[in-house]
């Protein structure tokens, strides 16, 4: 697969006519729209974008990736198109960037045209979920039991930890699907893990109770705007990186609020 | 019994990295890369703070651990590397220092100026800490990337 160098490169490439451009401009959009909603790092989204345009026909993209959407040019032979999506972040999904990737490999190579690479884009935003929600809540609450043995935990505080945390999960997918407010869905699930994780505190179980208050709201920690900010801000995208990093201080100053007002209620029954 | 520590320490963290990695909907097939990437890098982590060295240096070398797993993986099954490196380092985040800074943070509000400076010290240590250790985990799992993942640009 030829990759041009530069826009400026003299390329060998048939012209593609203006409804074709504007399939290309669309598909290669649409594959950046799902890796940016889900969580991709901002080198991923453009090199993915300028791949699948190149590979289905155009000369060169230009793209600029936003915190809050991506505008992209195709140019072939003396025509251009230009576009502008709007992307609203809705979360983190592997499961999503892995097709993506597999995706753009297959066209790449040849294997996927426009037709196919539509249809399957279609299949890959129906939302693949690998897992049922009940999955998620048991191995979120095992998760974070188990980071509560990592710390110094004993098997009572590992029950507490494991029940708290699998609560507040279930609390957390609730509020996401009558599509809340992200702060308010943060704040409120680390207060319901705080006094969940409680109980444990005031029937006395274990050797450390607090340690299970500890552990409990870690399901909430920003894992995946964290580093990919980090690694936005190293390869230069400072935009989208600053965007992510306040992001993730914002998730981690509402975990520290639901803390807060649930040790301040605690504090009442003199705990 | 140092071995025996190490290896229970690898067990759990490999179970906080498949529980985060089916919180972030990993694919299936990742799941294994992403319970040895973070088992790996956190029992690594204990065996240099058994020999005493600082948590943030430890931390440091588990995260350059976690990070070469997940390359390794990355080519071995056709995906994202982000998938292994951010599921495999959960287990090292800090979050007891972090609580405990803040505990100590919001007694603060309401102390006497004797107790307030021994409060506001374990404040900002931890607050300091918790950072350090965060910044080190996030460069330890970005290096190998940057260094070894260079592709002929094409944009």
């Amino acid at each position: 697969m030829h990759v041009p160098v530069s826009p400026h490169e003299v390329i060998q490439k048939q012209p593609l006519p203006h409804d074709e451009l504007t399939d290309v401009i669309k598909l290669a959009m649409w594959a950046g729209q799902l890796l940016l909603q889900y969580g991709a790092d901002t080198a991923r989204i453009e090199e993915t974008i300028h791949r699948i345009g190149t590979a289905l026909g155009c000369d060169w993209l230009d793209i600029i990736i936003l915190p809050e959407g991506i505008i992209a040019t195709t140019v072939s032979g003396v025509e251009f198109r230009t576009k502008v999506r709007r992307v609203v972040r809705v979360g983190v999904n592997f499961s999503v960037l892995d097709e993506i990737n597999h995706l753009s490999h297959l066209i790449v190579q040849g294997k996927a045209d426009r037709f196919v690479t539509r249809t399957e884009l279609r299949r890959i935003s129906n939302a693949i979920h690998p897992y049922n929600r009940w999955v998620v809540v048991g191995m979120v609450g095992l998760a974070c039991a188990a980071l509560s043995r990592l710390i110094g935990g004993d098997f009572a505080v590992f029950l507490v930890t494991f029940f708290a945390s699998a609560g507040a999960m279930f609390i957390r997918q609730e509020m996401i699907k009558r599509h809340l407010n992200m702060m308010i869905v943060v704040v409120t699930t680390s207060f319901v893990a705080q006094m969940l994780a409680s109980v444990g505190l005031l029937l006395n179980l274990g050797e450390n109770p607090r340690l299970a208050l500890a552990a409990s709201v870690l399901l909430l920690v920003p894992g995946v705007p964290l580093v990919n900010s980090a690694q936005d801000i190293f390869q230069g995208f400072f935009t989208t990186g600053i965007s992510r990093a306040i992001n993730g201080v914002l998730i981690t100053l509402g975990i520290a609020v639901g803390v807060v007002f649930a040790s301040s209620l605690l504090r009442l029954g003199g705990y | 019994m140092i071995l025996f520590t190490i290896l229970e320490d690898a067990f759990w963290s490999a179970i906080v990295s498949v529980g985060f990695a089916i919180l972030f909907q990993a694919p299936p097939k990742a799941l294994f890369g992403c319970a040895v990437a973070g088992g790996f890098g956190h029992a690594v982590r204990r065996f240099f703070i058994t020999l005493g060295m600082a948590i943030e240096t430890a931390t440091f070398i588990g995260a350059l651990i976690i990070g070469f797993w997940a390359l390794y993986f990355s080519r071995r099954y056709k995906t994202p590397s982000t998938i292994f490196s951010i599921s495999g380092c959960i287990p090292m985040i800090p979050g007891l220092l972090a609580y405990g800074a803040i505990q100590s943070l919001i007694n603060l509000t309401h102390s006497t100026p004797e107790t307030g400076t021994l409060l506001l010290y374990e404040a900002s240590v931890g607050l300091i800490r918790t950072g350090l250790i965060l910044m080190a985990l996030t460069l330890g799992i970005l290096i190998p990337r940057l260094v070894f993942q260079r592709e002929k640009p094409v944009v």
